[in-house]
């Protein structure tokens, strides 16, 4: 009490020394469109997680509890294998693709013999909670989001204002040798094209950051993203193609602020209900609202306060966004997690509406109106 | 006398009371400007009372009152400019020149008391002209020019005092009426003083209730917008500097009654004695503020201060001093009073209170008998695409649709199937609740208006508002805000709500942020033409709806989420009881069906983390500071839910459109042969669904069956 009376009395007497609240603006790279919407569906998959490219028409895709082979060509999609639990991230691992399972552990897909091996399995530890994989030549690097909350419990972790993942490299033998901990749910990973560092995500604090693996440095990329950052990978252009499944909101940086107010929610109110952003609108009565999302003449205005979100963006490396593509307030393709290169086209996993999207490709979709 | 709803919010006796609510109102009261000189002059009086002995016996007071209305007069006089948005800097010297005048012509030439009284005026009248033809005439900068002036009228000063003090000095002259207006006290004062006070109250009349007066006013606070407006500002300029030099040359009289000599440093610095008294008054130097009564009040403390020092034998410098102090600090507060204290009520106002709910029930349950649904999803549109929020909708007898409009108008729908629409009225405001009276008039309840009738052929005429003033508030509650619903008692009496006594119009999202029992039911009698209140604080009081016999009105408040009946007759005539509590949404209005029970609109409903932020008013006041009104929790307003309840208070089914693509929200529905009509604030068209059941083929439109005509 005392030290907040104090702190306002130093904003008062020196207005400039308050806190930072602002959030970044959406404008060069980031201003607000609707290409997401003029995308295509490819097809409709439970719980979608994250896609990777095979080759030029095809690309494997987890969502639920199963890895997806999906051909953009003739819009097919095969289940090629089911877990014991969700499957989340991938990566090329030669002719295998690496699939982290929670609660598991990681497996490899080999995709001409069509086998699954197993790398590393445990039920404890960061190995059952895994967001991401990344191979680099021969060496496998995963990301644990959280060391108290499990995947699924993504929402107590944020609103707790946790930063207990961590960035993990997986041995021969088994173990794990810890790299980077105490980072704020590390969501995507990947490496670099000249596979000399490693590009991962931390949604609770808006962060893009490199790794480097010669000297084990960090360096944030940027951390002002105007929004929760999922998966990230490179095109072949070298740039960063990074997904958002949510914009920061300032009610919610309003509640992260209101210690009193957040402990009760979270203790007494049901976590679908919570303010806090989302996949998706549960279009439940009682979910919360922000006045200016109210719908006026049967429109909702597309630049209103939203928990959800749907956003693609491609950066450069130095994490300055180039373009991107959005789903606004009133749309439905929110949440996207991760978004990948297939031949020349986009394909997006849209976890919010439980769906693939497809793209002409990189930089083409854009609309401009001049 | 009127029902109080304070009860309902469940909240402790303590919290009708707000003290940084009460402060936001005192601080908008015009009358609060003078708070700080006031304080001052107290302090003034009641430190030199305690510390000079015989500070309060009449000989002091009757000289400080001499000294008081020669310097007040001055003030005056600067008041009078600086209003008008100049600077008179040569006061002094006039009441030089006056004075040295006024010596002469008593001693030398031994002129007639009265034609030198006259005389002094006139010398001061003359010097202001030039200063107002100089300025008002050739437009150079007042300042500049009166610092000019101040020059030359203190050497003719000087040249009256060189020419004539000799023979001044060994001329005595003995005059009944120069030695009464001197010496003689009247209620312990003398003459001077009591004119002081005179042209006080002359002055402040003028300034505050004549056209001149603001005229000057307007001038002073914009010259551009006064002249656009078609004033004559040469003209009114000049005027304001001939008053000062004629009240000037009065004050330089007295001096010269009260002292009889005239000297080169008479008035000397008088000009800086007079603009720290303005200041100290209240009186902004930047024009367009001030009063008679505040340059009184700031001359009051120059002049205790002055006398008090000399009583305490102090050094004349220390008065200099302390007079240097007191300007640069009330400069200061004049600046940051005037340019911060719209912005400090701003940030006080709205003080939310913390309002405990009853549980909220899961509307999403399966057994629940809110369970949204699509009932309303395929209602038939009426006016789409051309209105704009109908908030309400009426039916006339003819089966003619009226309904509001956020733009201010009354639409009119005709036809076998409604579809000819026309602007019926243009009444302006918000228009809200409406009803039929007995002669077919559509009154209608108008947001930021109050109650208003629109004869047959359109024309609209105000039925009430205002009402009384309530006694021990602060901010004046007479006018109707947020006239919201209506309805029409078999006797002819309107009932209303006025949801909020602080809140206008379109700002109802501050009264449901604030939550506090800030509106009040009321009557509107014909007979008489009196609106009275029946029901104060009251919170949010939305949807009237007279009972089907007659005997109550229920009553909703949409932000305790509770419909209440208040008796109008019957053993317990004037008392309210409970009908529903603990809804699920924020009921909105509410209106008789045909089988006996009634039908109630959602404006919104409640959600678990709205309801805890209900429960924690910190939360909501920072809410209401840190974030854009956008960015606001707010109940859910994307719902368009309608339910019917049964003459007992039981809720028998709720209507919904689940979707909410065409009906994003049902703020109102009306029940009219056998159709349920739908009206939103924030919808472009007005819905209807034709009703299941078969028990409204009779009865055309729902009246009250005691008395009851055919009414909407």
């Amino acid at each position: 009490m005392a030290s907040r009376t104090f702190e306002l009395v130093k904003e008062f007497l020196r207005p400039d020394s308050g806190a930072d609240r602002s959030l970044p603006p959406m404008d060069g790279g980031y201003t607000p469109n609707d290409d997401l919407d003029r995308f295509e569906g490819l097809c409709s998959l439970v719980d979608v997680q994250d896609v990777l490219a095979v080759d030029h028409r095809r690309a494997v895709v987890t969502a639920g509890r199963a890895l997806w082979l999906v051909d953009v060509f003739d819009i097919s999609a095969k289940c090629l294998v089911e877990f014991d639990g969700q499957a989340t991230g991938m990566d090329r691992l030669g002719d295998e693709v690496l699939v982290a399972v929670t609660g598991q552990g990681l497996y490899a897909w080999h995709l001409r013999n069509e086998a699954l091996r197993e790398i590393a399995l445990s039920a404890r530890g960061p190995l059952s909670n895994l967001s991401a994989v990344a191979a680099v030549g021969s060496r496998i690097f995963v990301t644990c989001p959280s060391a108290e909350h499990g995947w699924v419990d993504w929402p107590r972790d944020l609103m707790n204002k946790r930063s207990s993942g961590g960035l993990f490299e997986l041995r021969d033998d088994g173990t794990m040798e810890t790299l980077i901990s105490g980072l704020a749910w590390p969501f995507g990973l990947c490496a670099s094209p000249d596979m000399l560092s490693l590009f991962y995500t931390e949604s609770w604090s808006h962060r893009l950051a490199r790794y480097d693996l010669a000297s084990g440095t960090r360096t944030a990329v940027t951390d002002r993203l105007p929004g929760y950052p999922a998966r990230v990978r490179f095109t072949r252009e070298g740039t960063l193609l990074l997904a958002m499944f949510a914009l920061r909101n300032q009610l919610v940086e309003f509640v992260l602020r209101r210690d009193r107010y957040r402990g009760r929610m979270l203790a007494e109110i049901p976590v679908e209900d919570w303010i806090c952003p989302s996949y998706r609108s549960t279009l439940s009565v009682r979910q919360p609202m922000q006045l200016g999302a109210a719908v006026h003449l049967g429109e909702i205005k597309p630049w209103a306060p939203a928990l959800s979100y749907g956003l693609v963006a491609e950066l450069t490396p130095q994490g300055v966004a180039l373009v991107s593509y959005q789903a606004r307030a009133g749309a439905t393709r929110h949440g996207v997690t991760s978004a990948c290169e297939v031949g020349d086209r986009l394909l997006v996993a849209c976890r919010g509406n439980d769906e693939l999207l497809l793209g002409r490709g990189v930089g083409e979709e854009h609309s401009h109106d001049q | 006398m009127a029902a109080d709803g304070f009860a309902l919010t469940g909240s402790p006796w303590f919290r009708r009371f707000s003290v940084q609510r009460t402060f936001a109102e005192l601080l908008g009261k015009r009358w609060m400007d003078t708070l700080a000189p006031v304080t001052l002059l107290a302090i003034v009086i009641l430190y030199f009372g305690a510390s000079v002995p015989g500070f309060f016996n009449g000989a002091n007071i009757a000289t400080t009152g001499q000294i008081l209305a020669e310097d007040g007069l001055l003030a005056l006089g600067m008041t009078v400019v600086i209003l008008g948005g100049g600077i008179d800097l040569s006061v002094g010297s006039i009441y030089a020149v006056a004075n040295g005048v006024a010596v002469v012509l008593f001693k030398v030439y031994v002129w007639p008391v009265p034609v030198i009284i006259l005389m002094a005026i006139v010398t001061g009248v003359v010097c202001g002209s030039v200063n107002g033809l100089f300025i008002s005439h050739l437009k150079t900068r007042p300042f500049i020019t009166t610092l000019v002036t101040l020059l030359l009228f203190r050497s003719i000063a000087v040249f009256v005092d060189q020419n004539y003090s000799a023979r001044v000095g060994t001329t005595f002259r003995v005059d009944a009426l120069w030695d009464n207006l001197a010496n003689n006290q009247y209620g312990g004062f003398t003459l001077s003083f009591i004119i002081l006070l005179a042209l006080v109250i002359i002055l402040q009349f003028i300034i505050t209730r004549t056209r001149f007066g603001w005229q000057i006013t307007a001038m002073g606070a914009s010259r551009t917008s006064a002249r656009r407006a078609g004033m004559r500002l040469d003209r009114l300029g000049f005027e304001t500097y001939v008053i000062s030099g004629a009240l000037a040359g009065l004050s330089g009289f007295f001096v010269a009654n009260r002292v009889g000599s005239a000297s080169q440093s008479t008035g000397q610095g008088y000009e800086f004695i007079a603009l720290t008294a303005v200041i100290i008054g209240g009186v902004s130097l930047t024009g367009g503020k001030g009063t008679a009564t505040r340059a009184l009040i700031g001359a009051g403390v120059v002049v205790i201060l002055y006398q008090g020092l000399l009583l305490q034998n102090r050094d004349a410098n220390i008065y200099q001093i302390m007079l240097a102090v007191i300007l640069i600090l009330f400069t200061i507060i004049d600046l940051k009073y005037s340019k911060n204290l719209d912005r400090a009520i701003q940030k006080i106002f709205m003080v939310p209170a913390a309002i405990r709910l009853g549980e909220l029930i899961d509307v999403n349950e399966l057994d629940s008998v809110y369970r949204p649904n699509r009932a309303l999803t395929d209602a038939e549109p009426i006016g789409l695409g051309l209105l704009d929020g109908p908030e309400d909708v009426v039916l006339d007898r003819q089966g003619r649709l009226y309904c509001g409009d956020r733009r201010g108008y009354v639409w009119q729908f005709s036809g076998p199937n409604l579809e000819d629409g026309r602007i019926f009225s243009r009444v302006g405001g918000l228009p809200l609740g409406l009803g039929v009276d007995a002669h077919d008039n559509i009154i209608v309840c108008v947001g930021g208006m109050g109650l208003y009738s629109i004869a047959p052929d359109g024309s609209s005429h105000p039925l009430a508002t205002r009402t009384k003033r309530s006694k021990f508030r602060i901010r004046d509650d007479s006018p109707l805000r947020l006239t919201d619903d209506l309805d029409i008692a078999p006797d002819g009496k309107i009932y209303f709500s006025d949801a909020s006594t602080r809140f206008d119009g379109v700002e109802y999202m501050f009264e449901m942020i604030e939550a506090r029992p800030n509106g009040r039911v009321l009557c509107y009698d014909p007979a008489t033409g009196d609106t009275s209140t029946i029901v104060k604080n009251m919170s949010f009081p939305n949807g009237i709806c007279v009972a089907h016999d007659g005997r109550s009105i229920l009553i909703n408040s949409s932000s305790l989420y509770r419909v209440d009946r208040y008796w109008l007759e019957g053993p317990q005539a004037g008392s309210m009881e409970p009908f529903l509590e603990n809804l699920p949404g924020g009921p909105d209005n509410i209106n008789r069906a045909s089988d006996g029970g009634y039908w109630l609109a959602f404006a919104a409903m409640r959600s678990p983390v709205f309801d805890l932020a209900y429960e924690d008013a910190s939360f909501r006041l920072g809410m209401l500071k840190e974030l854009a009104q956008d960015e606001w929790l707010t109940p859910n307003l994307n719902t368009s839910c309608v339910i019917k309840i049964s003459e007992s208070g039981e809720v028998v089914e709720a209507l919904w459109d689940e979707t909410q693509r065409n009906h994003s929200l049902i703020t109102s529905m009306r029940e009219y042969d056998g159709w349920l009509y739908l009206g939103g604030l924030t919808n472009n068209r007005v819905g209807r669904v034709k009703l299941s059941s078969a028990s409204h083929a009779e009865s055309k439109s729902v009246g009250i069956v005691v008395g009851g005509g055919s009414r909407g």
